[in-house]
């Protein structure tokens, strides 16, 4: 679905130049659910940018279906963004003018969906979400977990088969983080392709497969013993924690 | 799809409506300016070509050299000169001619006294434009009245004189035995009327006069009665000192000043025009840097270069309409504002404004291009800008 190859990446800082990616090469397949991890400074954003066709590599190709996108313009990103990705961030970045509804609304609009096609689907998804009576709320209205779940149904809008989710329950409480991550789970098995980009081992451990970044490149890529995850799902951090250390 | 982002643009619009207002204020108070001058600057052609309507353009004047070619009052006739007016009747299509003598001699009516413009002026020639010196009450002074006067409304209400009144002019006692209609000339409001050859006498100019007055046959060939009075006065005078124009070259002369004079003032205004059109780029370099993450956003959605633009230009756009809509109205109260206030501070002043709906069409439109040219560079920016950066900006 995704493919990587040899990507590298480096941004002038002052006088220097700093090399976030040093050639990572990485596949994520049809209805994965992945989890990218690292230390601040690994080159983990810069990953996810270039995975949700936010940024273009210095060096190497990044293919999306099998379609070389390294060399597209900006405009024909932009669409590929609209119609592939679904983003759910950290900060939620809803627009805070735009009521829930319309901030679900945002990406049919930007692809000259109708009115009133765009108004059904937001609704039908913020009803999946469990905000079908804040339809009408600005976001300054909602609670975190709340801009969160207006975050995931905008990602769903169009449909797409990745949802890139970068550091989706840094900013909420435990409680909210866990119906996020359920959330995922859910999309996960409706289908849907899963980047979760995270430092938060409670959360990755929902994923299938772990991908540990530093210094720019990929450290460590494995999938966790099924006993990781016990029965409801929630994670059990020490045994995480043990992987860790036996890599060390 | 136009309508959504145009409700879009006006709700970030009223999210910042201090800020959103001040800089439509900008765009208001060059418009206003413009709109209040250029309708004042209409009105004063509109009411020029009032004035010269009412005078017929069928009239010839004969002044002195070195005299002003405006009008018919004070500025004419500093320079008298002798003339035998009697040839020029003959000359076909001539309907009236006669001399006017004009001077500011002593009036006094009980207590109230002045140098008043005084104007002596044949009965017939008065009667030949009856459109023009028409009595309010009372009539014109006949042929045969030597120290009767008609008097214009403002010196009639300054000197406190109505019909049957008597004041005095230097050393002679006059009767009013008209007052004229309140004209938009403030030489006729402001004039006493009396008879020619009275007015020699009294001023000490026999015979002698400011301008000759001509008025001539419907119908008849303008330029062939000049040319005609031309040789006339040439043959009789021996050297061609005196001019001969129509009412028409005056009337275009005073046009042609007004324009220039509207002209220039629409360009002042248009510079504070230009300072609303900066107001407006700045305000929206803000909101652009402001909005840096929600470009980001909307970029990370799906929004294309174009869409982000279109956010911004209408935005833009919308604040020099509405600025262009409220300066519009705001400078036509002004006008109108000022054509009541007008005669107030400046006596005999009398102003008209001009309604031009082409005038306010093309203001409201260029208001919205002003406003949309102004938010282009800030627009660009916003369109440019990379969806990382954006998205990383704080």
């Amino acid at each position: 679905m995704i493919r990587l190859e040899d990507v590298q990446k480096t941004y002038p800082m002052g006088e220097t130049q700093v090399h976030a990616l040093r050639g990572l090469s990485m596949d994520v397949s049809p209805g994965e659910f992945v989890a990218i991890m690292g230390p601040s400074g690994s080159g983990k954003s810069t990953l996810m940018h270039l995975l949700g066709c936010l940024d273009l590599p210095g060096d190497g190709t990044v293919r999306l279906d099998g379609r070389d996108v390294t060399h597209l313009d900006e405009d024909t990103l932009a669409q590929i963004r609209g119609k592939k990705i679904g983003f759910v961030f950290q900060t939620f970045n809803l627009i805070p003018t735009l009521t829930a509804q319309e901030n679900v609304e945002l990406p049919l609009y930007f692809q000259g969906v109708h009115r009133l096609q765009r108004s059904t689907r937001a609704e039908e998804l913020l009803k999946k979400v469990g905000l079908e009576e804040r339809i009408h709320h600005r976001p300054s209205q909602l609670s975190g977990g709340e801009r969160q779940r207006v975050a995931i149904a905008r990602a769903l809008a169009s449909d797409p088969e990745i949802i890139l989710a970068d550091e989706p329950t840094g900013n909420l409480d435990s409680e909210s983080g866990e119906t996020i991550m359920q959330f995922l789970k859910q999309l996960n098995q409706e289908g849907k392709t899963i980047i979760l980009v995270t430092h938060n081992p409670e959360a990755a451990v929902y994923a299938h497969r772990t991908v540990r970044i530093k210094d720019g490149r990929i450290w460590e890529n494995f999938t966790p013993k099924q006993s990781v995850l016990n029965t409801n799902g929630s994670a059990s951090v020490r045994l995480i924690q043990q992987e860790e250390d036996h890599v060390a | 799809m136009l309508l959504d982002t145009i409700r879009l643009s006006v709700r970030n619009l009223r999210q910042r409506p201090k800020r959103s207002w001040l800089t439509i204020i900008g765009i208001l108070i060059g418009v206003s300016a413009v709109v209040a001058l250029v309708s004042l600057g209409e009105g004063m052609q509109q009411s020029i070509n009032k004035e010269f309507e009412a005078f017929g353009y069928n009239v010839i004047m004969i002044t002195g050299h070195g005299d002003h070619r405006l009008g018919t009052g004070a500025l004419a006739g500093a320079n008298t000169f002798k003339l035998d007016i009697a040839p020029l009747r003959e000359i076909v299509g001539v309907q009236a001619a006669d001399g006017v003598l004009i001077k500011t001699p002593y009036v006094s009516a009980g207590k109230r006294e002045g140098y008043l413009m005084t104007w002596g002026m044949s009965s017939e020639l008065m009667q030949a434009f009856p459109a023009y010196y028409t009595p309010e009450t009372g009539r014109i002074f006949k042929s045969e009245e030597r120290q009767a006067a008609a008097l214009g409304s403002q010196v009639a209400q300054d000197l406190g004189l109505s019909v049957g009144g008597k004041f005095t002019i230097e050393t002679q006692e006059f009767e009013v035995v008209g007052i004229l209609e309140k004209r938009n000339d403030p030489d006729v409001n402001y004039a006493i009327f009396i008879p020619i050859q009275t007015m020699q006498q009294l001023v000490d100019e026999k015979e002698r006069i400011s301008y000759v007055l001509i008025s001539t046959a419907k119908g008849a060939d303008l330029k062939q009665v000049v040319t005609h009075i031309k040789h006339t006065v040439e043959a009789q005078r021996g050297k061609n000192d005196l001019n001969v124009h129509t009412t028409e070259d005056m009337r275009d002369l005073m046009q042609n000043l007004v324009g220039i004079l509207r002209v220039a003032l629409a360009g002042i205004a248009s510079i504070s025009l230009l300072v609303g059109g900066v107001g407006i780029m700045y305000t929206m370099y803000t909101a652009v840097l402001e909005r840096t993450r929600e470009i980001g956003v909307m970029k990370a959605v799906g929004a294309r270069r174009r869409h982000i633009l279109t956010f911004f230009l209408l935005e833009s756009g919308f604040m020099g309409l509405v600025g262009g809509l409220l300066g519009t109205l705001s400078g036509l109260a002004i006008a109108v504002g000022i054509k009541f206030l007008a005669p107030l501070v400046i006596e005999g002043t009398s102003l008209e404004v001009g309604f031009s709906p082409v005038l306010i069409f093309g203001v409201l439109s260029f208001s919205f291009v002003l406003g949309a040219l102004s938010g282009f560079f800030p627009a660009r920016n916003a369109a440019r800008l990379a969806p990382v950066e954006a998205l990383r900006y704080e």
